[in-house]
Formats: C-alpha cells, structure tokens, sequence
C-alpha cells in the first residue's frame, strides 16, 4: 500500500518551490499587503501548512518534539489553520469584500463546532491514544469544512456561471477541480476515520485514507496552477493543442497541394514543445492556411467554406475551431 | 534562408531593442517609425491579389493591409509588411510634383503586383521578411504576449473568485 508521507513530502517539495517563485514575482508587484489579497496568501500558505499536519504519520512525527509541552500542539494548529483561518476565514472574508449571500446558519454551526473540537483535544490528550485524537480532530475539521462547503455551494454555482471567456474558461476547469478535489478528500477523510475508529484499525494508509491524500494532493496542485495562472493555466489544454495543430497542418498541407502557391510560409514540425511553442505553431498554420486558401479556384467547395469563416471574423479561438473542423 | 541571413536578420532585430512585454502592433509601428524617424501610416483597404503593401514615400511610409481578412490575419500583414520597411527592402517611390500621395501609391502598387512571384530578388526580399516577421512573433511569444497578436482575450489577473470581477464589493480595500 502507498506510504502516503513520502508522497505528501514528494509534492509539498514542489508545491513549495513553486509558491515562493510566486511570491517574490507578487511582493514585486507590491499589492499582496491588501485585503482581501492578503487573506488569500495567507490562507494558501496555510493550506501548504496543513498539507502536512492532515497526514497522520507527518503529524505524529511533528507531535513528538512538542510533546514536552503536555498539549496536541501539532493537532491544534491544524485544526485552527484548516477550519479557522482557511476554511471560516474565507466565509468571513468573502462576506466582507464580495456580494456573496453566505448564510449566517453556517456560523451557528462551525463555531460550536470549532470549540468542541478544540476543547475536546486539549482535555483527551493525555488520556485518549494519539492516533485517535487525530482521526476525531480530522473527523470535527471534515464536518467543519463539509457544512461550509455545503453553505457555500449556491455562491459557488454563481460564481462558476460568471467564468467565461478564453482565460476564464479554463480558470474555471482548475477551480472545478480544485472544489471536487476538496470536497471529497474531506468527505474520504470523515468516511475512513469513522471506519477506523469503530473497527479499532491500526493501519494508518488504508485504502479510503489513500485516496483522501490522492485528492488533496490534487486540489494542491490545482491550486498551485490557479495561483500560477500565467504559467500553467492552460496545460490543461495540451491535449486539445496537439489535436488543433496536428488537423491544422493537414488542412495546410492540403492547401499547399491543391494550389501548388509558392508560399513564404514553413510548416511547423510536431515535437515535444511548451505550450507556448505550440501556441505559436499554431498562429504560423492558421496564417499559412488563412494565406493559402485565397489561391484555391473560387468556385471550389473548400474555398467557400473557409472564405466563410474568414468573413465571419469570429475570435481567433472560434476561427481556429471551425478551421479544425473542416477536415 | 542561409545562417549569415538568419543572423543578419536577428542583429536587426536586436538593433530594434524593443521591450516585447509591451508589445502591441500599434505599439510597435510606433517603436519602428520613432527608430527610423519617419512616421508610418497603416491603413486597412480592400486589396486585390494582394494582402498587403508597403509603400515609402518621400515624407512617409505607408502599411496596408486588406481589410477583408480576418482581424488576427490583417495583424500578421502589417507586421510582415513593417519588416520590409525594417529590412530596407522598401525604397522610395519616385516622387513628381504632378502627383499626389495616393496616385504615387497606386502607381507602386500596380507596377509592382505583377512581378511579385516571379521576381527572384523580390520573392528573397518576400523570405527575409517573413523570418523576421517570425522572429518577431517568437519574441512575443516569449513574453507571453500572444494574444496581442490572435486578439484574443487579453490574461487577466484572475485570482481565486470571488475576489475579482462581478462579485466585488464597493467596500473593498483593494482595486477591483
């Protein structure tokens, strides 16, 4: 079965490198001091944290040098940064600086919740093995984070309706995944400690508790993506690139053959490239068939049907779809 | 293209020392005719047979494009056809004072279409302009700014919504 520590610290590495990269290219830019920016940043550093302190054997670790202290310090700190700061802060945030309608229900539920949580951890410390006080502290952070998630969930759908356009579009696959990603680990989370706690089980990696670290690890690297969304947005759609390019230079190919035009023009050639490469292949095949097609007799079929879609003067994403479409 | 021309052309280029963060097309026909010390007009107008043209007159250059084309492409003319002028490939048109502008440009235009594709000299000046225009897209490229050439939505900010756009409120410490 997977050790699920080495495959947080082998993710967090990253994760890590790739937020302070982020973070010198924000403070440059000087407007991160702000709320509610600054309750974002410090709500993503500290999802990093707990990234970390929600792994069982990570936390045990961490737990054994503050144990001289009599209190489940490592178990505290993830419970007030994952559903204090991160999770309650965003409703708090969100009601302040946004036209979010969160219902005040959620208040009601969490903050009892928090309390009992907390309180029941610095009492049964000494008394209740420790392996147990995390899978109830994982269990009360579950339901904490679930009733937010649920309260949420309306805004949510309002929000997501509103992401449109080229860049939106797709910030919206990752937040998706992001939301599903969550949403479930916690769910897996409250699922497997029940589960562990009746049958008394000793094996921390069991099966639902890989894949609860599985989705977290996904939602942090979705998260990761949308933070560094001048960067990797658009990965998501490499498959789709490969595709586009490969149908736009056959059309191109085509093209050159039917009309036999001497063309300034040399075909991009298909390798392994960055996004951004094959952006541009892309842009050269587009000009080249939007170029060549104007040498095709008039009166043929493929002539018309691109002459159609160059006047149309749709976006250049649309073009480029309709173009894709021909063949 | 030869490595002594592909170099040739990147030294132009370079001599260009354009900041390509900032690139737009209007931008950069800015930067080129603020370089040449010349102003360089860019006109959009129904061509036939041809995309573009470029044609240099005695007190200024002149960029058309056909206008019929689509947006992303009428980008790529003006941006080829601003490479002839970078490349020198443009000489003057014979000014007389019996014409005007328009008739000087309509004179180079018609004398010139016909020769275009079987002129070995003109098709080399054709090649050497296109890599440039190339060049060119790749350094925008590399700043990430091709949208400014495809028109496509420009990337924005966004970050984790509902911080940004339509949700924000009047109350926020921040811009919108």
């Amino acid at each position: 079965m997977l050790d699920t520590s080495q495959m947080v610290l082998l993710i967090s590495g990253f994760w890590w490198v790739a937020y302070f990269t982020r973070l010198l290219h924000v403070v440059r830019r000087g407007n991160f001091r702000r709320m509610p920016r600054l309750y974002l940043w410090l709500s993503v550093y500290g999802t990093g944290i707990i990234y970390y302190l929600h792994n069982y054997t990570l936390e045990q670790r961490l737990q054994e040098h503050v144990d001289f202290t009599g209190l489940p310090l490592v178990g505290l700190t993830k419970v007030l940064i994952s559903s204090g700061v991160v999770a309650y802060g965003y409703v708090l945030v969100a009601r302040r600086y946004t036209t979010l309608r969160i219902p005040t229900v959620v208040d009601y539920l969490v903050l009892p919740m928090l309390v009992v949580c907390i309180v029941y951890m610095i009492l049964a410390y000494e008394n209740v093995p420790y392996t147990s006080l995390q899978i109830i502290s994982n269990i009360f952070v579950s339901c904490i984070n679930l009733t937010i998630a649920i309260a949420l969930r309306p805004s949510m759908r309002s929000i997501l309706r509103h992401e449109r356009g080229h860049v939106r579009r797709v910030h919206h696959i990752w937040f998706v995944i992001f939301m599903i990603c969550s949403a479930l680990a916690a769910l897996l989370y409250l699922i497997d400690g029940v589960d562990k706690l009746l049958q008394n089980a000793p094996v921390i990696d069991s099966p639902l508790y890989v894949a609860a670290e599985i989705s977290r690890s996904i939602y942090m690297i979705a998260l990761a993506i949308l933070i560094g969304h001048d960067r990797y947005l658009f990965w998501i759609y490499y498959p789709v690139h490969i595709v586009t390019f490969i149908r736009l230079k056959q059309l191109a190919e085509q093209l050159q053959r039917e009309t036999q035009a001497m063309t300034v023009y040399t075909m991009p050639v298909l390798g392994f490239q960055t996004l951004l490469k094959l952006d541009l292949a892309i842009y050269r095949l587009f000009i080249t068939v939007m170029d060549l097609y104007m040498y095709l007799d008039s009166n043929s079929t493929l002539y018309k049907r691109i002459r159609a879609i160059d006047e149309a003067d749709a976006s250049y994403d649309t073009t480029i779809r309709l173009l894709t479409r021909l063949r | 293209m030869t490595l002594a021309q592909d170099r040739k052309i990147r030294s132009i280029l370079d001599q260009l020392n354009y900041e390509w963060s900032q690139f737009t097309i209007e931008h950069f026909v800015a930067h080129v005719a603020a370089a040449r010390q010349r102003p360089i007009v860019v006109s959009g107008v129904a061509l036939h047979e041809v995309t573009g043209m470029c044609v240099s007159l005695p007190t200024r250059d002149y960029i058309f494009y056909d206008t019929r084309r689509h947006r992303a492409v009428q980008v790529h003319i003006t941006l080829h056809e601003l490479s002839h002028l970078i490349l020198g490939h443009v000489s003057q048109v014979e000014y007389t004072s019996r014409l005007g502008d328009l008739q000087s440009i309509l004179l180079h235009i018609n004398t010139r279409i016909p020769v275009l594709q079987t002129n070995q000299h003109l098709w080399e000046e054709e090649l050497e302009a296109e890599h440039l225009a190339h060049l060119i897209q790749q350094s925008v490229r590399t700043a990430k700014r091709l949208d400014a050439l495809t028109r496509t939505d420009q990337a924005s900010d966004v970050f984790i919504p509902p911080f940004t756009g339509d949700f924000v409120k009047g109350r926020s410490d921040e811009d919108a």
